[in-house]
């Protein structure tokens, strides 16, 4: 069985030492380093009753330009070990932050299509959300290979919007909805637009 | 037979040798793509735009000569050659004919021939022919064996999705959206392919929500501008997301994700996460996109030099530390001022232009242009910084490459 890999992302500001995860999803194809420098923030992997599974050090990154900058961000990416179910960030042992998942929700998850307004499509509410995920929304050329990521980390699974002039050379889009508990995304709805219609 | 009788090859003869005389010697040859020095010391890329520039020397001209110059190129020496003409005019003075230095320095002195994109390997070029425009016979070449032997070398793409950032500005009556113009997008792509060493961009773009926790104003306008810092924090972390959710489906690892912000509402300063000290392809940055004030960028856009520099952090390039910049303490650029170049070296930067978007060919002389690193004008592309992001997409290239590659 091949092991997940998670990117964990958000915020640490080095001024007052504080700290949050902005977001946690599953990661293909991602590089995941076997050493990793020293670094006081952490990320602690941990199962439900609060055994550490593992801990992550964490490089957060200042920019690039000059910048005084205290408000960094970090972005990690770890295998996930059997069991995790919370993340903790940790700044020399003080908890900044905790990431939990909840399983799936039952959540019937779709989403319609609006009324076209120029050259955006609306997403409309057909289903219900789970409050424990957010949603991805993607489109590609009918019949092409390549998802494309329109929006990420929404709250509901109908609260995109389809903009149609990314597709300037397709006659039809299909369109789809992933939804993410952090570890685990999976497809929850899917439809096509028809140009010609 | 000719007008009036006479033979018209012979007419031709005639005015050359009678009005000009003389003879021209190839003083230089040049193959460059983005900046070069006459020893051929910054590499060459198979599959990119290439010029061969030429100088020349001319001796005992009665009078100036408008010339073309003929070219031939083979992969071997001694084996087939493909000739071809120069797509400028120069004019052989008759006296205080450009030197060598100042025939580099300008594009309209050099005589500039566009190769066809070259393969990996071994190129002899050698002046055949100075042709003049007008009647007469080719300028007697001096040294017709002027032959150089330049050599081309693989070199992976640059991988790159520019995402155009839509925002909405909430202080406008009615709110108003804004996004990057096309031009914007163009630009970035025809720079980057100008001034990287790659012999192509595999470039996608797309525009996307800014998202809603991030609007104008962009800037509280503070020296440490903490609202700067949180918004750009917020749209790099959203570009990260964005960029492993493309992954996810199938996108290449090797992408770089570039974020591209329109400045209808204020400028939204540059930064990326991170310089990446080791390959890292996942290091994202972004920019601002808008007409340049700057009066030597007249090309409508400043979003290009502006994308070079940013996404020379996320390829490992640093602060050279000139033009009221603070130098990276890491970096190793070695030239005086943030130039290009300096005497010792001796290249001379040279943009092929573009003609899709009509930007000319334009020589850039070392001490009048900065590398794209720096916070200087008249930006362009050092050997250094050439050689810095060669070297790293080639790691980039190997370490990164898809399981399925």
């Amino acid at each position: 069985m091949s092991k997940t890999c998670i990117q964990a992302v958000g915020i640490f500001n080095r001024a007052d030492n504080s700290g949050q995860f902005v977001a946690v999803q599953p990661a293909k194809e991602s590089y995941v380093p076997q050493q990793r420098p020293e670094s006081a923030l952490k990320v602690s992997v941990e199962t439900e009753d609060g055994r550490r599974l593992a801990e992550i050090p964490v490089t957060p990154d200042f920019g690039s330009c000059d910048d005084v900058v205290d408000e960094g961000t970090f972005q990690t990416f770890f295998e996930l070990p059997e069991g995790t179910k919370v993340l903790r960030l940790m700044h020399d042992g003080q908890e900044l932050a905790v990431f939990s998942t909840s399983p799936p929700g039952a959540a019937a998850e779709s989403f319609g299509l609006g009324l076209r307004r120029g050259h955006s499509v609306p997403l409309t509410q057909t289903g219900s959300a789970d409050p424990n995920a957010t949603y991805t929304l993607q489109a590609r050329e009918k019949g092409g290979s390549l998802w494309q990521t329109l929006d990420i980390g929404l709250d509901r699974p109908d609260a995109g919007q389809v903009d149609l002039n990314q597709f300037p050379h397709a006659d039809a889009i299909e369109v789809r909805v992933l939804k993410s508990t952090g570890f685990d995304t999976e497809e929850v709805d899917r439809t096509e637009i028809d140009f010609s219609e | 037979m000719g007008v009036f009788g006479l033979d018209a090859t012979a007419s031709r003869r005639s005015i050359f040798s009678e009005a000009s005389g003389g003879t021209v010697q190839v003083a230089g040859v040049e193959v460059v793509q983005a900046i070069q020095n006459l020893a051929h010391d910054v590499r060459l890329i198979a599959q990119k735009r290439t010029v061969v520039r030429i100088y020349v020397k001319p001796n005992g001209l009665s009078r100036n000569v408008r010339v073309r110059a003929e070219i031939a190129i083979s992969s071997t020496r001694g084996g087939p050659e493909k000739y071809i003409v120069s797509r400028n005019i120069v004019s052989l003075r008759s006296s205080d004919h450009p030197d060598l230095e100042a025939q580099r320095r300008d594009e309209d002195q050099s005589l500039n021939i566009e190769l066809p994109l070259q393969q990996v390997g071994a190129l002899h070029v050698r002046v055949k022919r100075i042709i003049p425009v007008a009647m007469g016979d080719d300028v007697p070449i001096s040294n017709p064996d002027n032959a150089i032997e330049v050599n081309f070398e693989a070199a992976p793409p640059l991988r790159i999705r520019v995402v155009g950032l839509r925002y909405t500005d909430n202080r406008l009556n009615p709110p108003v959206s804004f996004a990057p113009d096309a031009l914007h997008f163009d630009l970035l792509r025809s720079y980057l392919t100008r001034t990287y060493p790659v012999p192509e961009l595999e470039w996608s773009q797309i525009v996307v929500p800014i998202g809603s926790n991030v609007e104008p104003p962009f800037s509280d306008g503070t020296p440490n501008d903490p609202l700067w810092q949180t918004l750009a924090a917020r749209v790099l972390l959203r570009l990260q997301l964005i960029r492993q959710a493309d992954v996810n489906a199938g996108r290449d690892p090797r992408t770089h994700y570039y974020g591209l912000i329109a400045d209808d509402s204020g400028f939204f300063r540059g930064r990326a996460t991170q310089v990446a000290a080791s390959p890292d392809p996942a290091t994202v940055a972004m920019g601002p996109a808008g007409r340049s004030g700057f009066s030597w960028d007249d090309d409508g856009s400043y979003a290009d030099w502006y994308g070079a520099h940013e996404l020379g952090h996320t390829l490992g390039c640093r602060h050279p530390g000139h033009c009221n910049q603070d130098r990276d303490p890491l970096s190793s650029f070695p030239y005086e001022n943030g130039r290009i170049s300096d005497a010792a070296e001796g290249c001379v930067g040279f943009d092929t232009g573009d003609p899709d978007l009509g930007l000319p060919m334009r020589a850039l002389p070392h001490p009048d242009n900065s590398d794209f690193m720096t916070y200087c004008e008249n930006q362009w592309v050092s050997r250094h910084t050439y050689d810095e992001i060669f070297d790293r997409l080639h790691l980039e290239d190997a370490q990164f490459a898809p399981a399925n590659v």
